[in-house]
């Protein structure tokens, strides 16, 4: 099985559209795949493929901390501790936890010496599954709105993934990643074998472009470049950076009018990737 | 004054819009531009770009452990509680994923024998020019690879905060995560850009709930509007009194944009669609 | 009656700062005898959560009230819950600002 991830840094250049039209082509080509939607913060691609989400498949969970008065000495080592700032203490008074600036990341409980702060499960995410055809599955992951750190969901998503694949044995798994380079980046396209880095013929996509295959390149994950929106803006400036990481574009797909549509209205399940 | 420029969804126009909004603004008052997509800031492209910048400040918001090999003892008690996966026991060696790290020092505390100890590292920078056009841009970089996009973004605030200007423009990051809550922390106007797409509306509610958290008042703009404009009516409809107003769909503002050509400096209707969202802003709020 | 006044230098004739969590310094100033200490806002530099940060240097000092130009959301909540008062949307010297606030005219 071949992992894939679909990013491109800079947003709207096409990677949930590019995804969804190498998933489609897969399928036709008798492959078994599994779509995933990583963009946990704001996950589209069941909307394109005119899917409904229907219960979760499973939660995501994450400790934080919760406070026994009983134990608690108000001695303020947590405070101290807390490298987020999350933590206040008027004197004398027991310490509040500030959910807004809480990472999960348990150095509290740890640190306190009367074991007073208790690991709390409380949900961070959700992940739906869509069976669309026979050999197509599409996994959605979704991050409660709020929530700071999202790159612990992707990872949760990835291993729920990992599970699906030993029941599933898809020759596919394409992982469809939010924009940017920060964390929940990061975990989506860690250990893939491969990244199609989806940018488009402006000056922002070459920028970001060469932000994203940075970031692959220390990641250590091979990379292969999709210009979208070909004929539109001015290709010129994405050639030097594709020249700086040795690597080439894979494919030049053109505006079409007519996938803007399929795109907006759900219906992408029909096309295939148009080559120039 | 602190607007946000917000949108759940990436690539629906919130740098283009910013940078027109700050464009008019300059006309008559003090206006600061503040690119806070750290992840990928393209502000400086709609404004026609930026050769040499003033100035640049070295950011270092984040912090990794560095383990000393000969005081470990592999007893792999820091990787059962790293809660964000970055420690993994290779061969009873102790081994970092610096790029799952979030710098939060549950290892140092935990370690038995005192082999891990945290240090802080340069994660971004902050960048300075002042533009052709009269006011201040503050952007800023997350460099590839590590942790710490929101705190970038409040060290960018707070260098904006410095030009004490009257208006201060804030572009977010796509999303709803730390970059996103770290621009609208503090802000007193949220302008959300969407687009009619089934996402473009979905990831305007989620990202609505994280505007409506912070209690900041916000006004909608639909983007590329005459790409489904069933969808547009509805989100307009849905909008009700916070409805900005419309950008057309135009090839154009690509070539443009391709030339770095600032969108207030083109005759595309586009402009003139801002200018009337420009005038909207100011009686909502 | 204990105020913290945020500012920019570490003396009455500074600036307030126009930020709490990252302000230059703390005065705590007894409103009486206006005699002040300066503490050097060690939250300035810090990651993340400076407001809360900054918060907990001023209730250690135990003032009841603190005077700056603007505030953030966690830090407000969290020093009104542990009942200490803020006023914001302050400018001017500190020494200004001090006397605004005996007359009264500090809201």
């Amino acid at each position: 099985m071949q992992k894939i991830a679909i990013s491109g840094g800079k947003g709207g250049t096409g990677k949930s559209t590019i995804a969804i039209l190498f998933a489609n082509k897969f399928v036709r080509e008798n492959k078994k795949v599994i779509l995933v939607d990583c963009d946990v913060e704001c996950p589209n691609d069941y909307l394109l493929l005119g899917q409904k989400l229907g219960k979760p498949q499973e939660k995501v969970y994450a400790e934080f901390p919760k406070l026994s008065k009983t134990k608690c000495q108000k001695c303020g080592l947590c405070v101290k501790t807390c490298r987020n700032n999350a933590i206040f203490q008027a004197p004398a008074k027991y310490p509040v936890f500030i959910k807004d600036l809480c990472s999960a990341c348990g150095a509290c409980w740890i640190v306190c010496p009367y074991k007073a702060i208790e690991p709390k499960e409380e949900e961070i995410g959700q992940i739906f599954v869509n069976q669309i055809k026979e050999n197509y599955w599409l996994v959605t992951g979704s991050a409660k709105p709020g929530l700071e750190e999202t790159g612990p969901v992707v990872t949760q998503i990835k291993k729920f993934v990992l599970d699906l694949v030993k029941k599933t044995k898809p020759d596919f798994a394409l992982f469809d990643t939010a924009p940017g380079t920060h964390c929940p980046v990061i975990s989506a396209i860690l250990d893939c074998d491969l990244a199609f880095c989806v940018t488009e013929p402006t000056p922002m996509g070459a920028h970001d472009l060469n932000l994203i295959l940075d970031l692959c390149q220390k990641l250590k994950v091979p990379v292969k470049v999709i210009l979208n929106q070909a004929d539109l803006g001015d290709k010129r400036k994405i050639f030097p950076i594709v020249k700086k990481f040795k690597t080439k574009i894979e494919e030049e797909i053109p505006y079409s009018k007519k996938i803007v549509e399929a795109y907006s209205k759900g219906k992408l399940l029909h096309f295939e990737l148009v080559k120039l | 004054m602190k607007i946000v420029i917000a949108s759940g969804k990436g690539g629906v126009g919130k740098s283009m819009l910013t940078s027109a909004l700050a464009m008019l603004f300059a006309k008559n008052q003090k206006v600061v531009a503040v690119d806070c997509d750290v992840d990928a800031p393209n502000l400086a492209i709609w404004l026609g770009g930026v050769k040499r910048w003033d100035k640049t400040l070295p950011v270092v918001t984040s912090a990794k452990p560095e383990i000393d090999l000969n005081k470990c003892n592999s007893c792999g008690i820091c990787v059962e509680n790293c809660k964000f996966e970055a420690m993994k026991m290779v061969n009873k060696n102790l081994k970092l994923n610096p790029f799952l790290c979030e710098g939060c020092g549950a290892c140092e505390i935990i370690c038995p024998v005192g082999a891990i100890k945290l240090k802080p590292v340069q994660n971004g920078e902050i960048k300075i020019k002042k533009t052709k056009y009269s006011f201040p841009l503050i952007s800023g970089q997350l460099y590839p690879g590590e942790s710490g996009s929101g705190k970038v973004v409040t060290e960018i605030k707070k260098e904006a905060e410095k030009f004490k200007q009257e208006v201060m423009l804030i572009d977010s990051a796509p999303g709803t995560g730390c970059p996103v809550i770290a621009s609208l922390q503090g802000a007193n106007f949220a302008i959300l850009v969407t687009e009619p797409t089934p996402s473009g509306f979905t990831d305007l509610k989620r990202v609505l709930e994280v505007v409506n958290h912070f209690n900041i008042s916000y006004g909608v703009v639909i983007n590329k509007w005459d790409i489904y404009k069933n969808l547009s009516q509805k989100i307009e409809k849905w909008a009700g009194r916070k409805f900005l107003g419309k950008i057309s769909f135009d090839k154009e503002i690509f070539k443009a944009v391709a030339n770095l050509k600032p969108i207030l400096k083109t005759n595309l209707r586009v402009k003139k669609e801002i200018k009337e969202i420009f005038k909207n802003l100011y009686q909502l709020w | 009656m204990k105020i913290c006044i945020c500012t920019i230098g570490p003396d009455l004739n500074s600036s307030v700062d126009q930020v709490f969590g990252r302000c230059s310094y703390f005065l705590f100033v007894d409103t009486e005898t206006e005699e002040f200490k300066a503490i050097e806002n060690e939250a300035k530099e810090a990651m993340g959560g400076a407001g809360i940060a900054a918060a907990q240097t001023v209730a250690n000092e135990k003032a009841e009230m603190v005077i700056v130009g603007n505030i953030g959301p966690n830090a407000l909540t969290t020093l009104e819950q542990s009942g200490i008062k803020v006023i914001s949307g302050v400018s001017g010297t500190a020494k200004e600002a001090l006397e605004k606030f005996k007359r009264g005219e500090l809201k």
